[in-house]
């Protein structure tokens, strides 16, 4: 609603206002007369009475010099304006209904025919009755915003078009997707064809933009000869409070997950947040969160202290909020904390740092990061201390005996762990076939000496069989090529009835990591050495994110194997898996098979709920966990525009609506001027009345 | 000659009944005046000793005869008559200004006749003088004790009308002439007349050795603006008026009148004078008894 004057000079005029206020002070009239005894004191006071005044009458005052700007202020011609559109639909002869079904509709405490419920609720409710409504004859349709598409075609025009589109509006669904209104404009404009239609949008107009992004869209409906006609539904005052994010960081104990709440309502409000871990534990911490301002919502911080070993995997975070409940859930990546120990098993130590294998592993492990390994070394002897329930992988470099070493370490990789085998001057192929013929990838052969044509440095390194393990580093294969090695550990790959695929080679075809499966658990052989022995892996900057990587899937990154992504509710998520990789299944937050289209080096999908997704990978491995989340602008439900309004702005010949005030103002200047001649008249009275009586009481005294 | 027989000789009902009236109301404050403590006028040191009374507290210890208290361990007093009359001259300030209201007025002209009343009861003449004022009574009516001066006192107060300006320092220097021998000068007043211009005339009393002791009469309601709506005041003595919103004056006012009073209070103990002060709402019989029972010279 706005407020426009006509005659904006006449303005210039209010500073007549003043004059009953001068006249009051000029004309103050005293309406008692008395002796007064003490006159020489007043004679005394004479300059301060000179210099006080006070008003009085201040009702008379008031009166007349709000008679006075009301007769002004009704010169100047004011006007109030507001837009507003018919009730009555039908006019045009087509009627389309967009039924607002993102996120934020879930907003609750809206008026129902009956009690209250959520805004999508009200809004069905009032779409139903809207095309039960409309005149025979009327074309109806409709259309869903999220995601935005057609739900009910042009009807016929018949008598019973409202029942059947009402019957369809009935099923309509909300979803826990962002809104798109603009695309469901321009659907509606498409199914309109440049034919005048009345658009009629049952929606709560909030969310950052969105009314604004359909201007254009306005603009063009209302040129046919259309309009967009909003039916909005929303609390009186909006009030949300979402979780915006979750991050795991440095802390005490296990380390902290720091949450950032947002308050999108004006109030200060104290919430309930829930944090649950993987492994099914759940922290529980109470938040006071400011209200939101212009400078944007409230906002505080929740900080849980992680336990020291806690599992890996998608954690949510959940605030008890029951204004729109369908937000109050954030998930996260949560590495596994505590559990994950790297076991060196170091056969030859080595005199200085460049020639001991632990001195390198230990420094690519090392960086000690949250949820990083850590790393125990022993020798050969000390293999008691491998615990399957502590350890999840053993880097053996350069052991020259293996065979005591073999029964614990096959039982170790057949529960799941993982076995990396670095090799070296101490190794020899006949004991190491001999005493791990259960757990070589391949038998070795020969230590031989590799050249290379370009270096003298040796041969370079380059991907064999594309693999989960190394997918990271397939997008740098200059990485690889830095990597070089004078002298290798031969194989037998002729051995081909072993389960064993040559994940690396160098440049002349010799293998350089072959990985078996072995039980539950994964061998790799590096065939040549961990140090700087051999070649100059150790020293590439390759070789703390293969070490990392290795490390982190052999012994299980997140609790399951696989690439960390975050998706949002209603867009598409791309996991990249290898093209030739075997069939894989996409499974939802409630562990159903969900549809995914598989393309050329591509899983997408789109998820319809936020929770994890896993895919996975043909024997039930992890090839990625994708913590969905609901679209962060739909938890901002401040009112963002009025649909009403901006096409008003645009045409406002047509929707706005406007009360002259002159003859308001006159009347009310009129009544104000009655008034106050009425009240000095009786004002005036009051003096003669007392004068009579302080005559009659001196009498009586003289008396 | 009573006050109704006074009247009567004047002839004029009206001034009979206010006579009447002044009596009944000085009857009234002596006999309230001798249900407490108080001491006679004349009473005092220089007298003819009459006999002894029993002590009654709280007369003072000094007139215990002590010599008495050691033969026969009782407490006596000397009773004295006085070896020189005490002469009382009454002056009734009739102003304009003492008229304002007429509770002031009234409590002015009681004041005066009960103290007449009670002057002569104790056997002391006493007399009127009457500055201002309009009417047709006598102005001046000298010092006696006869039966009638009573009446010719309550007579000429209850003739006098509130007119005109006092002039306090000439009246003052009026009475001071007229004062013969040993002379009680009492004066009725609102004193509503700069103290500037009267205080050096008391000089002219206390040169003959006046005892001299004042009632100053005032109206609480003038003094504290009790009113609230603007009004004009009117001096009933130079026809001055001043628009006066009372609200807005009212803390300044307090202070003019504190100071006011600090003045005229100065003036009278500056000649030994006693001043006893008395609003027009209240009784009068404390400020009578305070009144006689000041010591000559002390105020």
């Amino acid at each position: 609603m706005t407020f426009n004057l006509l005659a904006p000079a006449a303005l210039g005029l209010l500073a007549l206002g003043l004059g009953p206020v001068i006249a009051h002070f000029t004309r103050q009239v005293i309406r008692e007369e008395r002796a007064f005894g003490a006159t020489l004191l007043l004679a005394r006071l004479k300059t301060r009475l000179e210099r006080r005044r006070r008003v009085a009458d201040r009702a008379l005052l008031a009166l007349r010099v709000a008679a006075v700007l009301l007769a002004l202020l009704a010169l100047t011609r004011p006007q109030l304006s507001w837009p507003e559109t018919h009730s009555d639909l039908g006019g045009t002869g087509r009627v389309l209904i967009v039924l607002d079904t993102s996120l934020s509709m879930d907003q609750r405490g809206v008026a129902l025919g009956v009690g209250t419920g959520s805004a999508f609720e009200a809004a069905r409710e009032a779409a139903i009755a809207a095309a039960l409504g409309v005149p025979d004859g009327t074309k109806l349709a409709a259309i869903r915003t999220s995601p935005p598409e057609v739900i009910a075609g042009w009807s016929a025009g018949g008598a019973g078009d409202g029942a059947s589109l009402a019957a369809v509006l009935a099923t309509a669904s909300r979803s826990d997707a962002a809104g798109d209104l603009h695309s469901a404009l321009v659907l509606a404009r498409g199914l309109a064809a440049g034919e005048p239609a009345e658009v009629v949008v049952f929606t709560d107009e909030s969310g950052p933009g969105q009314v604004a992004a359909c201007d254009t869209d306005f603009e063009r409906i209302l040129a046919v000869g259309g309009s967009v006609v909003p039916r909005v539904f929303a609390p009186p005052e909006p009030a949300n409070i979402a979780v915006r994010g979750a991050v795991y960081g440095d802390g005490v104990e296990g380390g902290a997950i720091s949450v950032d709440l947002q308050n999108f309502g004006a109030d200060e409000r104290e919430v309930t947040t829930t944090l649950a871990l993987p492994g099914g534990e759940s922290l529980t911490s109470f938040a006071s969160v400011p209200g939101a301002s212009e400078a944007g919502p409230g906002a505080a911080e929740v900080r849980f202290t992680v336990p020291r070993q806690a599992q890996g995997g998608i954690a949510s975070v959940s605030v008890g909020d029951p204004d729109l409940p369908a937000d109050n859930l954030r998930f996260f990546h949560l590495p596994r904390i505590g559990a994950s120990r790297v076991l060196v098993v170091d056969g030859d130590p080595g005199s200085t740092p460049t020639k001991s294998e632990t001195y390198f592993l230990e420094r690519a492990l090392a960086p000690v990061g949250l949820g990083r390994p850590a790393v125990d070394v022993v020798g050969p002897a000390g293999i008691a201390v491998l615990d399957p329930a502590v350890h999840r992988v053993v880097w053996m470099a350069n052991v020259a005996d293996p065979a005591p070493l073999v029964p614990r370490l096959t039982d170790f990789v057949r529960k799941g762990g993982g076995l990396v085998i670095g090799l070296g001057d101490g190794v020899t192929a006949d004991r190491y076939n001999t005493a791990m013929e259960g757990l070589l990838p391949l038998p070795l052969r020969k230590v031989r000496d590799i050249e290379d044509a370009v270096s003298a440095d040796g041969a370079s390194l380059r991907v064999g069989v594309p693999s989960d393990l190394l997918r990271p580093f397939e997008r740098s294969p200059d990485a690889y090529a830095r990597v070089r090695a004078r002298r290798v550990m031969t194989v037998d790959a002729s051995a081909s009835a072993l389960p064993a695929a040559v994940l690396l080679q160098w440049g002349d075809g010799i293998p350089a990591l072959v990985e078996r499966r072995v039980g539950a658990g994964d061998v790799l052989l590096w065939t040549s050495t961990l140090d700087y022995a051999w070649g100059n892996f150790p020293v590439e900057a390759l070789f703390p994110a293969f070490v990392d990587r290795v490390t982190s899937v052999l012994g299980g990154e997140t609790g399951q194997a696989g690439d960390a992504l975050d998706g949002i509710v209603g867009e598409s998520v791309a996991v990249a898996v290898a093209p030739d990789a075997p069939e894989l299944e996409l499974t939802g937050p409630g562990g159903g098979i969900r549809a995914a289209e598989r393309t050329l080096g591509q899983l997408q999908f789109r998820p319809d709920a936020a929770g994890a997704w896993t895919v996975l990978g043909s024997e039930g491995a992890p090839v990625a966990t994708v913590a969905v989340n609901t679209p962060p602008a739909e938890s901002d439900v401040r009112h963002d525009g009025s649909i009403l309004a901006r096409q008003a702005a645009l045409a406002p010949d047509k929707l706005m609506v406007h009360l002259d005030l002159l003859p308001m103002l006159a009347a009310l200047g009129g009544l104000a001027l009655f008034a106050a001649t009425c009240w000095a008249a009786w004002l005036a009275r009051a003096p003669e009345a007392a004068g009579e009586s302080d005559t009659s009481e001196v009498a009586d005294a003289q008396a | 000659m009573t006050g109704a027989d006074a009247a009567q000789r004047v002839g004029d009902p009206a001034l009979l009944a206010r006579a009447r009236g002044l009596h009944l109301a000085a009857r009234r404050l002596v006999a309230g005046l001798h249900a407490g403590p108080h001491l006679a006028v004349r009473r005092g040191h220089e007298a003819e000793f009459l006999g002894y009374q029993p002590y009654v507290p709280p007369h003072p210890l000094k007139d215990v005869d002590w010599r008495v208290f050691a033969r026969n361990d009782r407490l006596v007093v000397r009773e004295r008559r006085a070896e020189r009359e005490l002469s009382c001259m009454l002056v009734f300030d009739a102003s304009a200004d003492l008229g304002s209201t007429p509770a002031k007025w009234r409590q002015a002209l009681e004041v005066t006749a009960g103290l007449a009343c009670a002057v002569l009861a104790n056997g002391d003449p006493v007399g009127l003088r009457i500055g201002a004022g309009g009417g047709g009574g006598e102005r001046f009516v000298p010092a006696r004790r006869s039966g009638g001066q009573l009446a010719r006192i309550l007579v000429a107060l209850a003739s006098v009308r509130p007119a005109g300006r006092a002039e306090l320092s000439k009246l003052f220097a009026d009475v001071g002439e007229r004062a013969q021998g040993r002379t009680l000068v009492g004066l009725v007043s609102d004193f509503m007349e700069d103290p500037a211009a009267w205080s050096g005339a008391l000089s002219a009393l206390t040169r003959r050795n006046v005892d001299l002791r004042a009632v100053q009469v005032y109206d609480r309601d003038e003094l504290d603006l009790t009113h609230d709506e603007p009004a004009r005041l009117v001096s009933p003595e130079t026809g001055g008026t001043f628009p006066v919103d009372p609200g807005a004056i009212r803390p300044a006012f307090a202070e003019v009148v504190t100071a006011w009073r600090s003045e005229v209070r100065a003036a009278f103990v500056a000649h030994r004078g006693l001043l006893v002060p008395v609003a027009a709402q209240d009784s009068a019989v404390s400020a009578l008894a305070a009144w006689l029972a000041a010591r000559p010279g002390a105020p």
